[in-house]
């Protein structure tokens, strides 16, 4: 009960830092989707074992949000059960690859290591990027910028009323439980003879309402097309935001820029 | 006077052995404001629905606005009318009061001046003015109701319709009271479906009384509220302005 009413508070306490007035919040939705695609395609086109290459792109997340004002530790907390899906996926390569790839400091590399820290990174970027994207972007300005880009219009709206109709489900669930909870003071959890009836209510429940807003939204003229809000800089402004970044992660996908720099110092 | 709301012989069924609605016609003349009364699962919500096209299997005739209610007509019919839902969570969805309030007239290609003219009014209207800001989970009750009106007046006109299914639900006694004042205060046509019976009589100047799917009873708020047999006969009680004389 509690960690729904929690799960409830962070997404509206994402949606606060989306509606936050800093520079990054007021770039132009389609630069940012844009540039975040680009980030997402150059990082999961590194290769398996490219472990180097691939550490110069944690620059763009990082860069974002300390210069954002985006907590670190706060967007690690959110992002826990993702990267611990991760660890857990990844942890069982070097079981699977034993190849050894290279000695360091009298520990054996194996191809397995390599290519489980490449999956930490690539995810774990991959994350972190999609987590800025959020939290200087609202869902609403995301669909808009999607549309934009030529998305289909039916993933656009269903990838809008999925967000909407989670937090519907959330709330719907967290009712359903604290109304059990009352009536069960003595137990500790949901006994497992209720958990049938409770997911169906649940189910039935959240489809009623999530037609209700449905319905609200047709009321209203809703057809898909989404409208762009707000107050952003300049448009010559975003433009340059989104060239210069894409010029720099492209430059960073060909050329393992980390390895240069190390070479400077490694003569 | 022409009427905006012309129903004839309407009738619906949610299964094929029961009609809930059987035979009812009534009109409505622009700016009027009528009460729908009636006990529980009579089919004052279904009704309503139904005139805001949320239930197109019906059986008659309905003309809102000089437009046949059917399918192809539901966008020029819906930009003249507006539908307030019981439950004011399910109606607004964006994430501040200005932009759910902003959602309709974006939505029928108003321009961005004319929407934040449109939101602006809208908001003065119904007393809003200061929680154009507000995030729409931190609005009281009373506070999501006046914002899903203000939803709805935002692309109304003063001769378009307003339907308003239980209002007053959950209200405190200054929100009920705010709601009112701002009902009032409204030019469109209006029905409102409810069971507080006091707030239909402060509300609505004529009422029709639904039992047994059909109207029984079409006329003055406050000679059906003072009917205290018709109302019994049809499941309902004297509303407590009329229980204590002494009091009105």
């Amino acid at each position: 009960m509690a960690k729904l009413g929690r799960a409830i508070r962070e997404i509206h306490s994402l949606e606060n830092l989306a509606e936050r007035n800093t520079f990054f919040n007021r770039i132009h939705p389609t630069a940012k989707v844009l540039v975040t695609i680009w980030y997402l395609i150059l990082v999961m086109s590194f290769g398996k074992y490219d472990v180097t290459g691939l550490f110069g792109m944690c620059l763009y997340p990082l860069i974002l949000m300390i210069s954002g004002d985006i907590s670190i530790g706060q967007a690690v907390r959110r992002l826990k059960p993702v990267l611990l899906m991760v660890f857990l996926i990844g942890a069982a390569n070097p079981f699977f690859d034993r190849t050894p790839v290279l000695e360091a400091g009298g520990i054996t590399v194996t191809a397995g290591m390599l290519s489980m820290l490449t999956l930490f990174c690539k995810t774990g970027f991959a994350v972190f990027a999609s987590y800025v994207l959020i939290a200087t972007t609202t869902m609403e300005q995301i669909c808009y910028a999607l549309r934009r880009l030529h998305m289909p219009q039916i993933l656009v709206t269903v990838l809008l009323l999925i967000y909407r109709y989670l937090v519907l489900m959330l709330k719907e669930a967290d009712r359903i439980t604290q109304a059990y909870m009352l009536r069960a003071p003595g137990e500790k959890g949901v006994k497992k003879s209720a958990w049938g009836p409770l997911a169906g209510q649940m189910l039935l429940r959240s489809m009623d309402r999530a037609q209700r807003v449905y319905e609200s939204m047709t009321m209203r003229g809703f057809r898909g097309e989404f409208f762009l809000r707000g107050s952003f800089i300049p448009l010559r402004q975003s433009v340059f935001y989104g060239v210069v970044w894409c010029l720099v992660l492209a430059v960073f996908r060909l050329v393992p820029v980390f390895e240069l720099v190390g070479r400077i110092f490694i003569r | 006077m022409d009427s905006i709301i012309e129903i004839e012989d309407l009738r619906f069924c949610y299964h094929a052995d029961r009609y809930v609605l059987d035979g009812i016609s009534l009109a409505v003349t622009p700016g009027e404001s009528v009460g729908v009364i009636g006990a529980n699962g009579v089919g004052k919500s279904t009704f309503l629905k139904i005139l805001a096209g949320l239930l197109p299997e019906y059986e008659g005739s309905i003309r809102i606005a000089d437009h046949l209610l059917e399918k192809k007509n539901y966008g020029e019919i819906r930009r003249r009318l507006g539908y307030v839902f019981q439950d004011s969570d399910s109606q607004l969805f964006m994430n501040t009061v200005e932009e759910d309030v902003a959602f309709g007239p974006l939505n029928y290609g108003f321009s961005r001046e004319e929407a934040d003219r449109s939101v602006k009014e809208a908001l003065r209207k119904t007393h809003m003015e200061g929680l154009a800001g507000r995030h729409i989970y931190r609005l009281s009750g009373g506070e999501k109701k006046l914002a899903a009106i203000a939803g709805i007046l935002a692309l109304q006109q003063d001769d378009g319709v307003i339907l308003m299914d239980e209002p007053s639900v959950s209200l405190d006694p200054a929100n009920r009271e705010n709601l009112i004042e701002v009902i009032r205060g409204l030019k469109a046509a209006k029905l409102l479906a409810s069971h507080d019976l006091d707030f239909i009589y402060d509300t609505c100047e004529r009422t029709i009384l639904l039992s047994g799917g059909e109207v029984v009873y079409d006329g003055d708020t406050k000679r059906l509220l003072r009917d205290k047999t018709l109302l019994e006969e049809n499941g309902l009680r004297l509303p407590l302005s009329f229980r204590f004389p002494g009091n009105i």
